[in-house]
């Protein structure tokens, strides 16, 4: 940890002065400091739960418990609402669009503050007017501010997603991930927007998993870990290599490192020209028996749409899906369970557990159809194997009648693995499998991983969590932009390497 | 190129589907007996006003994200409180009408706190609250036919022709009124707020709209709204009872009809109550293109199934293409040029 | 540690609280009925007669709800084309009559049938707002059932043919819903009891209960769980279709008549009587035990209702409160118990 940053004679536009945020059981946001000057373009990076997220949202006023002092040009400020943050200059633009989509463009972009020509009515023409200037200063004059926002394209919406912040006129302007949505070139006039924004003395603060990006836009960086700031530095004095060395800390301790194993060179799933247009393209890759394969790329790389496609739950436009050498086509996620492929997904809320139902449903819920006798079914029956599973994952309480949505977030993520241990296939996709989970359910699960490929099955797993992918894997593939650009064998794989590939740099890229 | 072209006049007929529809009718107008006498006009436009009024407000709710079904109850009721209240109480008409209209208030506020406080679907609060406002109706009339009694006077002021146009005075209050709402919904702040909570109810809040007031305000002028339609529906048409709009086609269901063809948008956030009222125009023009209900609710049942089936066949499409990434669509573009 | 003894504390509580509605409670109040039945009758309330009329006004509601249960139970809150659904089932079980008893009674059963298959294709595979949809379906049969049959009413006796296998057709097609089993059982209770006894059975020992238990509370984790959601779903909009068609059938027969108003108001009452009974209006939660008890609370207390002396009309009123109440408890229980 770095030491504490004294409080310089110089005025800075925000100042976080060892702010901390603490969730029941972790302490996501530790006594940080964090300041950044006007005029500057301040990066802060970090691996996934590393507590940038947390600390931007901090400033966005959506917590009223933080504890630390924030100071916005000098002056102390409490951001206890998203209004107060927005009085005190502060805007955010939201990785995931916070756009009315059936509702124009002007009136998203002075949402709550449409001008008034008398005291009754809006003054449209106003209103489209001063729309319009913003979205000049976005370089998107060629827009008819009178557009639904449904209309435009999703690139375009991003640039209406500033353009709606500096309508509030903010000093402090944070972008988390502003690039996921664009193109190349469409990336490159963000950046002459930001950097006109700078020369207008405005802060911004930038987040991103694009080192790329940084270097070129950036002046300053902050990287943070588990939830402290390790350290700032001017954007002159780093390169990718010390970036990444400070984001993923000492090397790994032996919790993660794995006893070597014999991977047979049995080939188990091979995909060719595996196409499913805008997501991903001309996919190649294979996996053999009782290997852990990653496909690793940054957050909107289309790994995880390929793992949909891989399970049939978006269909392909073009390629072959080989099972142990036969070429499969499923019509749906069920047969291909019944092929022997399962997929965790991601977001456990959303798509992974039935949250107000028993333990018990949710682990069988993949097995119905295979536990049934014609029409019956009987989950009493199954209950023994219900028990093993959650026994195996620890979960606690180990109470197969128990609601999920009275576990611990941890312990619903055991049961998700438990679901699909339940499940019973050869090939499982697990996509970030413990992401937002406690150390402890962490090391459950990476421990069930193993002893799953060793009984000589296999595992595609898509992490973004670093440690865990070395840890883990037993050979990478590196997707960038929905095509695969590379691989790294067993022996090469480290965090760094990992990170730099997905980047696009580095030896391992083709 | 030319498919490009094709859908792009595509999309535009469905943008501007209602206006299409009144031209087909009219059209068809054109080719059946009696249809563009003055008469005829008066008549369906007249006839059409109650539903206008029932329109306005399932819009108004729907672009909050909700909806009413007690439309239709609370014009009845409106128009059963402002004859009884006249006629048996012997309120002066201005008063009666005052009364229905508070009664309007009253219940939309009570469906807007049940369905914004108590987070109850707004479907199912009102399905219920149609029994309630059914019951209140049945107690307070006996479930008697209430007239207009003596007093002509207004009713036939209401049915006479304004100046040399072929409407009725009634039609031409209930235009007014719907501009009036369109005005409000589209030029003013609360007007916008309320599109913007059926938009996007988050981004509403973050922005510090209250959306909960602005729901409860939606349902307000719905029933508001329908309770002076039916007041002046029932001057206008001399009576009133519990059992109006049983018969024949719902004038709820033409209200949906009318909503879902004037292009508001199933889940809120945009449409227009002027789009509702064109498509209405159109509907009642085309009831009196057919003889017999039989046919005119077949009819509009299939323009709105139509309607409702294309909504949602689009809807499955775009969800099949949502996340597109902006550089490999291009690529994808590129690579099919060329092949 | 603070923070996760609050989280503890809030889950006790909402046992405690769902233990009254969720787990057939309804029969507690059922019973509260029957006491009060008997006091506000003086003592007429197990006669024979106001027995019998209580099954019998049971038994149409209870057909419908048997299957409008698994709609609400798939998450879909209500099936609206009910009412016509019903009408159509009556309307074409009379116009067969002349091929027969069962044929036409198989027709009437198979249009329900299809119905369920049109809205479960629809809501459960493209996704169509479940009330928008069933409810402008509901409108279009009833353009149909208007046009097809001009708006008439049909009567099997005028339908049937002088021939006498047509007419001892409509003869049984007429007793099935005056036919009595002992001197108060009549055969519409039973087939009730026995549409129960299959649901249940359908919703607590088959795979598709199982399967509708997921997809009722999460459509998309269903689908992640590589559940055919689609498939199901048209299942159950197709049992519910049948249950519905099998009420209007009995329906027709106890009035003598079909035409397209008969199954009015009944997508409403049976609503009513699910949520009653304890099923969920997000779906998932629920049973068809409860259900059951859910129809006897509702017909008794309409009955109970008849002994204080309401009339018809302000019933509605009682009614329409009655199921705002229910349906405030049932939103209040769940977002206690935080479906997401």
């Amino acid at each position: 940890m770095a030491e504490a940053m004294p409080r310089s004679e110089e005025r800075y536009a925000l100042e976080m002065r060892s702010v901390s945020k603490r969730f029941p059981g972790t302490l996501a946001v530790n006594k940080v400091d964090f300041c950044v000057k006007k005029g500057e373009v301040h990066a802060l990076l970090g691996e996934n739960g590393a507590g940038k997220s947390t600390l931007m949202k901090v400033l966005s006023g959506l917590y009223s418990d933080y504890t630390g002092d924030i100071y916005i040009d000098g002056e102390k400020r409490l951001l206890h609402s998203p209004n107060m943050a927005k009085e005190y200059g502060i805007g955010m633009v939201y990785q995931e669009l916070s756009l009315a989509q059936r509702i124009s463009i002007y009136e998203n972009l002075l949402v709550g503050r449409l001008p008034k020509k008398n005291a009754l009515f809006i003054d449209k023409k106003k209103a489209v007017a001063e729309a319009k200037e913003l979205l000049r200063q976005v370089g998107l004059e060629h827009l008819d501010p009178t557009m639904d926002v449904s209309e435009i394209s999703q690139c375009d919406a991003q640039l209406v997603e500033i353009a709606k912040v500096l309508g509030s006129k903010p000093k402090i302007i944070v972008m988390d991930e502003p690039t996921s949505a664009l193109s190349s070139e469409e990336v490159q006039r963000l950046f002459g927007i930001i950097r006109n924004l700078k020369a207008q003395g405005l802060a911004i603060i930038y987040i991103s998993h694009h080192l790329a990006e940084i270097f070129e836009i950036a002046d300053t960086v902050t990287i943070m870990r588990d939830g402290e700031r390790v350290d700032t530095l001017p954007i002159s004095e780093v390169n990718t290599e010390s970036l990444v060395e400070k984001m993923v800390g000492k090397p790994v301790n032996n919790f993660y490192t794995r006893e070597a194993h014999e991977i047979s060179s049995e080939e188990v799933l091979r995909v060719e020209d595996y196409t499913r247009w805008g997501f991903f393209h001309h996919v190649n890759f294979s996996l053999h028996k009782g290997e852990v394969l990653v496909i690793c790329g940054l957050a909107g790389s289309g790994r995880t749409e390929i793992a949909r496609s891989l399970v049939s739950i978006d269909q392909i436009n073009q390629g072959k899906l080989f099972i142990h050498g036969k070429e499969t086509h499923f019509r749906n996620f069920g047969e291909a369970i019944k092929g022997g492929i399962g997929y965790l997904s991601e977001n456990r809320k959303l798509y992974g557990l039935a949250l107000p139902q028993t333990v018990q449903d949710n682990v069988l819920s993949c097995v119905i159809d295979k536990y049934s006798k014609g029409i019956l079914y009987n989950p009493a029956k199954h209950t023994a194997l219900v028990q093993e599973k959650i026994d195996e994952m620890q979960v606690y309480p180990a109470d197969p009648q128990r609601q999920v949505n009275s576990f611990s977030g941890g312990n619903q993520q055991k049961v998700l693995m438990a679901k699909w241990l339940a499940a019973d296939v050869d090939i499982l996709i697990l996509d970030e499998p413990t992401r937002g989970v406690d150390v402890g359910a962490k090391q459950t699960i990476h421990e069930a991983i193993r002893r799953f490929v060793k009984q000589g099955k296999s595992v595609i797993l898509l992490s973004s969590d670093l440690p865990e992918v070395v840890g883990l894997c037993d050979r990478a593939v590196i997707l960038r932009e929905g095509h695969i650009i590379g691989e790294i064998l067993k022996e090469g794989i480290t965090e760094n390497s990992l990170l730099i590939a997905a980047n696009g740099e580095g030896e391992y890229v083709k | 190129m030319m498919k490009r072209k094709i859908r792009f006049n595509l999309n535009f007929i469905n943008t501007y589907r209602c206006f299409f529809f009144l031209a087909i009718i009219l059209f068809c107008g054109l080719f059946t007996k009696k249809f563009f006498t003055a008469f005829n006009i008066r008549a369906v436009t007249g006839n059409t006003s109650l539903v206008m009024w029932l329109g306005m407000g399932f819009t108004t709710c729907m672009i909050a994200g909700h909806m009413d079904l007690t439309a239709m109850h609370m014009s009845t009721m409106g128009a059963l409180l402002c004859l009884g209240l006249h006629s048996q109480s012997g309120l002066p008409w201005a008063l009666a009408i005052l009364v229905a209209t508070l009664s309007g208030v009253a219940i939309g506020l009570i469906n807007g706190t049940l369905a914004t406080k108590f987070e109850i679907p707004s479907f199912i609060v009102t399905l219920g609250m149609q029994f309630v406002l059914k019951g209140l109706m049945y107690i307070y009339t006996g479930g008697a036919e209430l007239s207009i009694g003596r007093d002509y006077a207004f009713n036939e002021l209401l049915n006479s022709a304004v100046g040399p146009l072929p409407f009725s005075l009634y039609f031409i209050i209930t235009t007014v009124a719907i501009f009036l709402v369109w005005i409000f919904l589209r030029f003013t702040r609360t007007g916008r707020n309320i599109y913007m909570v059926g938009g996007n109810v988050e981004t509403a809040w973050l922005a510090g709209i209250k959306s909960r007031s602005v729901t409860t305000l939606a349902f307000v002028i719905s029933s508001t709204g329908c309770a002076l339609g039916g007041a002046l529906n029932g001057i206008y048409s001399g009576a009133a009872s519990i059992t109006m709009g049983e018969k024949g086609i719902s004038p709820l269901m033409i209200a949906l009809t009318a909503t879902i063809i004037g292009g508001t948008s199933l889940s809120g956030g945009k449409g227009s109550v002027i789009w509702t009222w064109v498509s209405l125009i159109a509907i009642g023009f085309l009831k009196s293109l057919f003889k017999k209900t039989e046919q005119q609710v077949l009819v509009i049942a299939a323009i709105l199934i139509v309607c409702i089936v294309y909504e949602t066949l689009a809807q499955y499409r775009r969800s099949k293409v949502v996340g597109t990434r902006p550089n490999l669509h291009n690529e994808h573009m590129r690579e099919i040029g060329k092949a | 540690m603070n923070g996760a003894q609050k989280v503890d504390k809030r889950k006790v509580e909402i046992n405690k609280f769902s233990l009254i509605f969720n787990k057939l409670g309804i029969y507690v109040v059922v019973l509260l009925l029957i006491v009060a039945g008997v006091i506000l009758s003086g003592g007429q309330f197990f006669s024979a007669s106001n027995i019998q009329s209580i099954l019998e006004a049971s038994a149409l509601i209870g057909m419908v709800s048997a299957g409008l249960m698994f709609v609400v139970y798939s998450g879909n809150m209500n099936d609206m084309s009910i009412p016509m659904t019903m009408a159509m089932a009556g309307m074409l079980t009379v116009q067969f009559i002349n091929l027969g008893f069962i044929p036409a009674l198989l027709i009437g059963i198979a249009s329900g049938a299809l119905i369920g298959f049109i809205n479960g294709l629809m809501i459960g595979k493209f996704r169509a707002h479940p009330i928008i949809w069933s409810w402008g379906f509901n409108l279009l049969l009833s353009g149909i059932v208007r046009v097809v049959w001009q708006g008439k009413q049909l009567y099997a006796d005028t339908v049937a043919k002088p021939t006498e296998f047509a007419q001892r057709a409509a003869n049984t097609f007429y007793a099935i819903s005056r036919t009595y089993l002992t001197s108060f059982i009549s055969l519409m209770a039973v087939v009730m009891i026995v549409m129960f006894v299959i649901a249940w059975f359908i919703h607590s020992k088959t795979s598709f209960g199982q399967k509708l238990k997921i997809i009722g509370t999460n459509y998309d984790v269903a689908k992640f769980s590589g559940i055919n959601c689609t498939k199901v779903l048209i299942t159950a909009y197709m049992i519910c279709g049948v249950c519905a068609a099998t009420g209007g059938i009995f329906f027709s027969a106890l009035r003598k008549t079909s035409s397209y108003e008969n199954g009015m108001g009944y997508d409403f009452s049976c609503l009513t009587t699910v949520l009653l009974g304890g099923v969920q209006l997000c779906g998932g939660k629920g049973s068809v035990i409860g259900a059951f008890g859910g129809v006897l609370a509702y017909s008794i207390l309409n009955n109970i209702l008849s002994w204080i002396g309401l009339d018809t009309y302000s019933k509605y009123l009682v009614q329409g409160i009655v199921f705002l109440f229910i349906v405030w408890l049932n939103t209040y229980s769940n977002r206690k118990l935080g479906k997401a």
